[in-house]
C-alpha cells in the first residue's frame, strides 16, 4: 500500500470515527430513566432467577423446611424455568440429611411430587415431559422405597395423593409401583441403618450408584444430579430458552 | 471501561443488580442510538429503538455467556435485530442506495473526498448505505470492534467484512460527490 494511501485511510477513518452522532445528554438519560424504571418492575417477577444458582437453591431449602414462601418454585414443573432450582434444592437437601426417618420421609416426599408432576403435565397434555418425568419418578420411588423396594401404606397413599384419575400413564405407572406386596405390609417402616442409605445398586438411570454410605451417598446424589442439571443439555435447559423474563437459572 | 469492569458488571446485571445494568447502560446506549440513526431512523425513533433495545438487553441478559460473543457483540445483535423488526412493522425508512461499484476507481480519490467531509454529510451518506455497509461502519467506526469481532457478530469472514468496508468508504465517496458539495482531485 502507497503510504499516502495508507495515510488517507487513517484520516478517513478518523473522519469516520468523528462522525459518530451520540445521544443528546437529556435524551439520554431520560431513556436511562425509562429504561431502569422497567427494568427494576420487572426483576421483581423473576427475582429467584437472578440469583446465584446455589444462593437461591439454599433459600429454597431453606423455605421448603419452613414449609412456606417458595411456592412458586415448588410449583414448578418441566419446562419452566424454575425446575432445575427446585431439583437443586431437592438435591441439596437429600445431601444434608443424615440417613434416617427424616430422609425417608423426605424422599417419599420427593418420589410423590415426581409423581405430582408427571400427572399434571400428562393432564396438560405434555406427553415428552411426562414420560420423562415417569422416568424420573421410577428413580425417586426406588430411592425411597430403598433395597427391599417396598413403603408404608401412608407412604404409598402420599405418593398417589396427588395424581389425577385423569392421567392414564401416570396414574397406571404410579399404581403399579406402589402395589402392596401380598402379605408384607409396613415393613418399609424399618429405619435404614447406616448401610442401607438412599439408592438401590441397581439404579437404572445414570444416577449416582449406591453407597454403603449413607451420608456420602447423599453427597455424590446431589454432586451428580446436581451437576447433570448445571452442565448437561437436558431437555429443560431448552425448554427454558422460550420463557420470557430473566431466564436465569440455567445460564448462571 | 476495561474489560475486567465490563465483566464484573455484566456479572451483576445478571444477578438482577439494575443499578450495574445502568452503568452499561451509560456505556453504550450512544453505540446503539448512533446504530440505528446510520440506519436510518430518526432522532426520536433511535432514542426509542436504544430503549427497547437495552430492554430486551435486560430480559435476557442472565442467558448471556461471557464466554461466548463478547457482550457488545451480543448487544448488536440485539440492536440488528430490533431494527429489523422495526422495519418490518413497517416504519419508513429511506432506501439504502444500490450497491454500484465506481467504475475503475482506485481507493485513494474515493477515501480522499470522504476525508475532506464534514461530519453531519457524512452521516446522511452513511444513512444511505446497505444494511451491511452501515453495520460494518458502525462497529469498526464508532464501535471500534475488532475485525474479527466484527466479523463474528455479522456471521461473515473477514475478508468479505474488509471488502465491506472498503466498498463503504467508495459509496460513501460517490454519495457525497453526488451531494454536489465535493470534486475529487
Amino acid at each position: 500500500m502507497r503510504p499516502t494511501d495508507k495515510r488517507i485511510d487513517d484520516t478517513v477513518a478518523e473522519v469516520l470515527r468523528e462522525s459518530f452522532e451520540p445521544m443528546d445528554p437529556q435524551a439520554k438519560t431520560a431513556v436511562r430513566e425509562r429504561v431502569l424504571h422497567e427494568a427494576r418492575a420487572h426483576r421483581r417477577r423473576g427475582v429467584l432467577l437472578t440469583l446465584p444458582r446455589r444462593v437461591a437453591a439454599a433459600a429454597v431449602v431453606a423455605t421448603t423446611l419452613t414449609g412456606g414462601l417458595a411456592y412458586a418454585t415448588n410449583a414448578s414443573l418441566p419446562g419452566d424455568a424454575l425446575y432445575p432450582l427446585k431439583r437443586a434444592a431437592e438435591n441439596a437437601l437429600v445431601a444434608l440429611l443424615p440417613s434416617g426417618a427424616l430422609e425417608r420421609h423426605v424422599l417419599v416426599e420427593l418420589a410423590a411430587r415426581r409423581a405430582q408432576e408427571a400427572s399434571r403435565l400428562e393432564v396438560r397434555g405434555d406427553h415428552e415431559l411426562t414420560s420423562e418425568t415417569l422416568g424420573e419418578f421410577r428413580k425417586a420411588y426406588e430411592k425411597a422405597s430403598g433395597p427391599d423396594g417396598e413403603l408404608a401404606d401412608d407412604e404409598t397413599a402420599r405418593i398417589r395423593e396427588n395424581v389425577s384419575e385423569q392421567s392414564g400413564a401416570t396414574k397406571t405407572e404410579v399404581d403399579e409401583a406402589t402395589v402392596p406386596q401380598n402379605g408384607s405390609q409396613g415393613s418399609g417402616q424399618q429405619q435404614p441403618e447406616g448401610s442401607s442409605g438412599p439408592g438401590p445398586t441397581e439404579e437404572p438411570a445414570p444416577g449416582p450408584s449406591g453407597g454403603s454410605d449413607g451420608g456420602g451417598t447423599g453427597g455424590q446424589d446431589s454432586g451428580s444430579s446436581g451437576g447433570g442439571q448445571q452442565q448437561g443439555p437436558g431437555k429443560w435447559r431448552q425448554q427454558s430458552r422460550n420463557i420470557r423474563g430473566p431466564s436465569g437459572v440455567l445460564a448462571l | 471501561m476495561t474489560d475486567r469492569k465490563l465483566a464484573r458488571l455484566v456479572a451483576r446485571a445478571r444477578r438482577g443488580d439494575v443499578g450495574a445494568f445502568g452503568l452499561l447502560y451509560d456505556e453504550y446506549a450512544d453505540r446503539i442510538f448512533g446504530f440505528a440513526r446510520a440506519r436510518g431512523r430518526s432522532v426520536h425513533d433511535a432514542e426509542d429503538l436504544t430503549a427497547t433495545v437495552f430492554l430486551k438487553a435486560w430480559e435476557s441478559i442472565a442467558a448471556y455467556d461471557e464466554r461466548g460473543v463478547p457482550f457488545s457483540a451480543w448487544l448488536f445483535r440485539i440492536a440488528r435485530n430490533a431494527v429489523i423488526d422495526d422495519y418490518r412493522r413497517g416504519q419508513r425508512i429511506p432506501i439504502p442506495t444500490e450497491d454500484v461499484e465506481p467504475d475503475g476507481a482506485a481507493d485513494g480519490p474515493e477515501a480522499a473526498v470522504v476525508a475532506r467531509a464534514d461530519a453531519e454529510r457524512l452521516r446522511r451518506a452513511v444513512r444511505q448505505l446497505t444494511a451491511d455497509q452501515a453495520a460494518v461502519v458502525a462497529l469498526r467506526y464508532w464501535w471500534d470492534m475488532s475485525l474479527k469481532d466484527t466479523a463474528e457478530v455479522l456471521e461473515k469472514n473477514e475478508n468479505s467484512v474488509k471488502a465491506l468496508q472498503h466498498r463503504a468508504v467508495r459509496t460513501l465517496a460517490r454519495l457525497l460527490q453526488e451531494d454536489g458539495s465535493y470534486e475529487t482531485d
